[in-house]
């Protein structure tokens, strides 16, 4: 696997992002380029209203969540399009990015929309 | 900057027309075989937005409907700004939800809907009732189809997608089984009825193209995700 090349991560350095709902802001969670294989999470847990990953398109993504227990979700998303956008929130949970096979060479950036 | 500005409204007007008759040459001779063959040069950045539009004609010949309120929250992952991280060009641009297409209704065992939308950019972008949603920029050997699926309890529950105009077919590879996608208006969907190995691409000139799934063993992988989460180089 490619090693990722990280470049920022909004749970302790990304700005935050305009708002769109009445409180609620996209967040950067994990920023890189290549790195295929590679899982990024948010640092925390929290609230989560929504997770989309922008993204070279035709490659591969998975969004999804992770429990307090450590149980992961078992309805990801997945896809080729570009943003793709889970479309559905949890009460609770890290929000988690699976970079599939983009080693695109194009940077990519993780985003959870959180109060 | 004035006539850096000036300099490039003139490309700017001068490299779009370019671009469109360019796209319909493409899309007029050679749209199928050269263009998944990756034998066709596509442009890059937004000069190309049309190249996906043009090679949907569900997109003209079926009329505006208003997206339902559901999907508010995904036209709202599309529209909203993506911040500064993110390149303009993996920015596709808004959709408006009052503009949009129903390219597949009452599919899959929800009776769900497959909706397209042309954003301020050119690209196009496709919701699925209950569903995830995303753009395509253009259909080229690298993106033959633009698809996106769901899961459910560790499994694949349904795939939609986007497919040019000379996609014919779509279809599910399931072990020694072959299972037909729905398609209709340049979209497709699907709900496996075991696990897909690869969506099998159909074109009008008999071709086919496999593109692979996540295996069994990458399904298996999703439940240690948490913990590699925790590792992850940028935490």
């Amino acid at each position: 696997m490619k090693r990722a090349v990280v470049l920022a991560s909004v749970g302790l350095l990304a700005a935050a992002l305009p708002a769109t709902a009445a409180a609620y802001t996209w967040q950067v969670y994990a920023h890189g380029q290549d790195g295929a294989g590679g899982k990024y999470a948010t640092i925390g847990y929290g609230p989560r209203e929504n997770n989309r990953v922008y993204h070279q398109e035709g490659t591969l993504w998975w969004l999804y969540y992770c429990n307090t227990d450590g149980s992961c979700d078992v309805n990801p998303v997945m896809g080729t399009v570009n943003p793709l956008v889970m479309n559905r929130g949890n009460g609770y949970a890290r929000a988690v990015c699976w970079n599939k096979n983009d080693n695109s060479g194009v940077v990519w950036t993780c985003q959870t929309l959180d109060p | 900057m004035q006539r850096l500005a000036r300099s490039r409204g003139f490309w700017a007007g001068v490299s779009v027309p370019v671009a469109l008759v360019a796209a319909f040459l493409i899309y007029g001779s050679v749209h199928g075989a050269a263009v998944r063959a990756g034998g066709v040069p596509v442009p890059t950045g937004d000069a190309i937005a049309t190249a996906a539009a043009a090679s949907i004609t569900a997109l003209n010949a079926t009329p505006t409907v208003v997206l339902p309120s559901s999907l508010n929250s995904a036209v709202a992952g599309i529209n909203d700004a993506p911040g500064p991280d993110v390149a303009s060009s993996l920015a596709p641009g808004g959709v408006s939800a009052s503009h949009a297409h129903l390219l597949l209704s009452d599919v899959g065992s929800a009776g769900n809907s497959v909706y397209a939308a042309s954003t301020d950019k050119g690209r196009v972008c496709i919701f699925e009732t209950d569903g995830p949603a995303g753009c395509v920029n253009r259909f080229d050997s690298s993106m033959p189809i633009a698809w996106m699926g769901g899961w459910q309890n560790g499994s694949i529950s349904s795939l939609a997608g986007l497919v040019p105009d000379d996609v014919v077919g779509v279809a599910l590879e399931e072990g020694s089984k072959t299972q037909q996608a729905t398609l209709g208006n340049n979209a497709f969907y699907v709900e496996p009825s075991a696990d897909p190995s690869a969506i099998i691409v159909t074109y009008e000139d008999g071709s086919t193209q496999s593109l692979a799934l996540p295996s069994a063993h990458e399904k298996l992988a999703l439940d240690s995700a948490s913990s590699e989460a925790q590792s992850t180089p940028n935490r």
